[in-house]
Order: C-alpha cells, then sequence, then structure tokens
C-alpha cells in the first residue's frame, strides 16, 4: 500500500460509533421485551394491528431505519475485526472486509426496502 | 554501496498465537465485547423479520410470534442480551475517560460522569418500552 494512501477507516468508524451509541441505547429493551419477556408470555404482545399502526407511523419507520442500518454496519466493522484477530488473518483482510460490509450494504436495501413496503 | 549479504537483517515478526485472547482477563473482555456484533447482527435480522411479518398479516404475525417462543430462540436472546448489555456498559463506561475528563478535567470520579448515560439509557428504554407495548 503506497504511503501516501488514505486510510477508509474514519468514515466506516464514524457508522461503527453511531451504531455502537444507538446499539447500546435501544437494543437490550428490544431484545428484553420481544425476544425474551413477551415470547415468554411475562409482558402481554399488543398484537399485529396495534403494531401495524405503529409502524405506519413515519416516526417510527424512521427510528427503526437508523438504529437497524447503523446496528448493521456497526456489526459488520466489528465482525471484520474480530475474525481478523480471533483466526489471526490479517492477511485475507479483503475477502473479509468485501464480505461484511457487502453484507452490511444489503442489509441497508432490505431495511429500506422493508420500510417503505409497509402497507 | 558495499552490499552486504553475510548478516542481512530481517525484520522481527513476533508469531502471535491465534488463541492470545485466552491468555489474559482484559484480552478475553475485548473479545467477549468484540463478539457482541455477532449477536447484533442477528437480533437487527430478527427485528427486520418481525416489521415483515407485522406488514405481512396476522397469520404472518402468528408464525413470528410462534417462532419466537421456540426455546432454541429464547436461548439465543437471552445470549444475545447478555453480549448487548456487556456492550452497552462497557460502551457507557468509555464516555467519562474519552470525553468528559477532556473537556472538565481529571479528579471526576467515572461513577459520577457514567451515571447520566446510565440515567439516559434508563429512560430511553422506558420510551421505546412504552410504544412496544403500546401504552402510547
Amino acid at each position: 500500500m503506497a504511503a501516501h494512501s488514505r486510510s477508509h477507516r474514519p468514515l466506516v468508524w464514524l457508522l461503527f460509533g453511531t451504531g455502537g451509541f444507538l446499539v447500546a441505547f435501544f437494543f437490550p429493551i428490544h431484545i428484553l421485551l420481544s425476544g425474551i419477556l413477551q415470547p415468554l408470555g411475562v409482558l402481554p404482545d399488543p398484537g399485529q394491528a396495534s403494531l401495524l399502526a405503529l409502524l405506519e407511523n413515519p416516526l417510527t419507520r424512521l427510528y427503526l431505519a437508523v438504529l437497524l442500518i447503523f446496528a448493521f454496519w456497526h456489526a459488520a466493522y466489528r465482525l471484520r475485526d474480530t475474525i481478523c484477530d480471533a483466526f489471526a488473518v490479517r492477511q485475507i483482510d479483503l475477502i473479509v472486509v468485501s464480505l461484511c460490509y457487502g453484507a452490511a450494504a444489503v442489509a441497508t436495501v432490505a431495511t429500506v426496502a422493508l420500510l417503505i413496503c409497509v402497507p | 554501496m558495499p552490499q552486504y549479504s553475510t548478516f542481512q537483517p530481517k525484520p522481527y515478526r513476533p508469531r502471535m498465537s491465534p488463541y492470545w485472547y485466552f491468555e489474559r482477563w482484559p484480552y478475553l473482555k475485548f473479545m467477549v465485547r468484540e463478539l457482541s456484533c455477532v449477536f447484533v447482527a442477528y437480533f437487527a435480522v430478527v427485528m427486520l423479520f418481525q416489521i415483515h411479518a407485522i406488514s405481512a398479516g396476522p397469520g404472518a404475525y402468528a408464525r413470528f410470534a410462534a417462532c419466537m417462543r421456540c426455546p432454541l430462540i429464547l436461548d439465543l436472546n437471552a445470549i444475545a442480551l447478555v453480549f448487548i448489555v456487556f456492550h452497552a456498559v462497557t460502551w457507557f463506561a468509555l464516555v467519562p475517560r474519552v470525553f468528559v475528563r477532556d473537556v472538565m478535567g481529571p479528579g471526576i470520579p467515572d461513577v459520577v460522569t457514567m451515571l447520566p448515560n446510565f440515567g439516559a439509557w434508563l429512560v430511553a428504554s422506558a420510551i421505546v418500552a412504552a410504544f412496544i407495548l403500546r401504552f402510547i
């Protein structure tokens, strides 16, 4: 790599940092309620119709889009380094980075498409 | 320039074990936090399925809810919660070290600077919970 070539790290770190912040604040409550307490029946599930009414609100969709897109890029950034460090395979970084960021890009498109298609 | 060939210096490259993170607790803690990303991606995908199920209608939502009641998924969600809470707590604990100390100078205990973060976390969680449970 040429000495003067610029790293793309600051840009993806911005996505990672914002994602880390949003994930830390909002993911635990989503998992606790939707992933554990509601399926166990400890707390009531408001039902599809009620949740659809919530999802029809553009602000809800904006919140979900921001949360999920940043979460995917946060995970991709960290997964890339985790794979390289945990298995000591920094020499195949280009393949790892392509797979991780590629997956994040696909997930971003899927998130936007799903939220636009809400009836 | 004379060309030496007998004692050419070779760059020193320490060989790192692929299991270096088992050597010390702080290394392992670092790797556990890094691993939380797998669960972040997992639950973000679950949330996409949830959005799809809500949009697709009552039948699809019932299937999604039944899937979430499966013991394997419940266990996975519980593990994901532990990892992500570990990420959250360490993330909030970082703030006083990198931000508050720069702005306000040293001498303020970490606990005092961390508290607003945990307070904000509690408030944010309560607001999101009110929406998920449709109190709002």
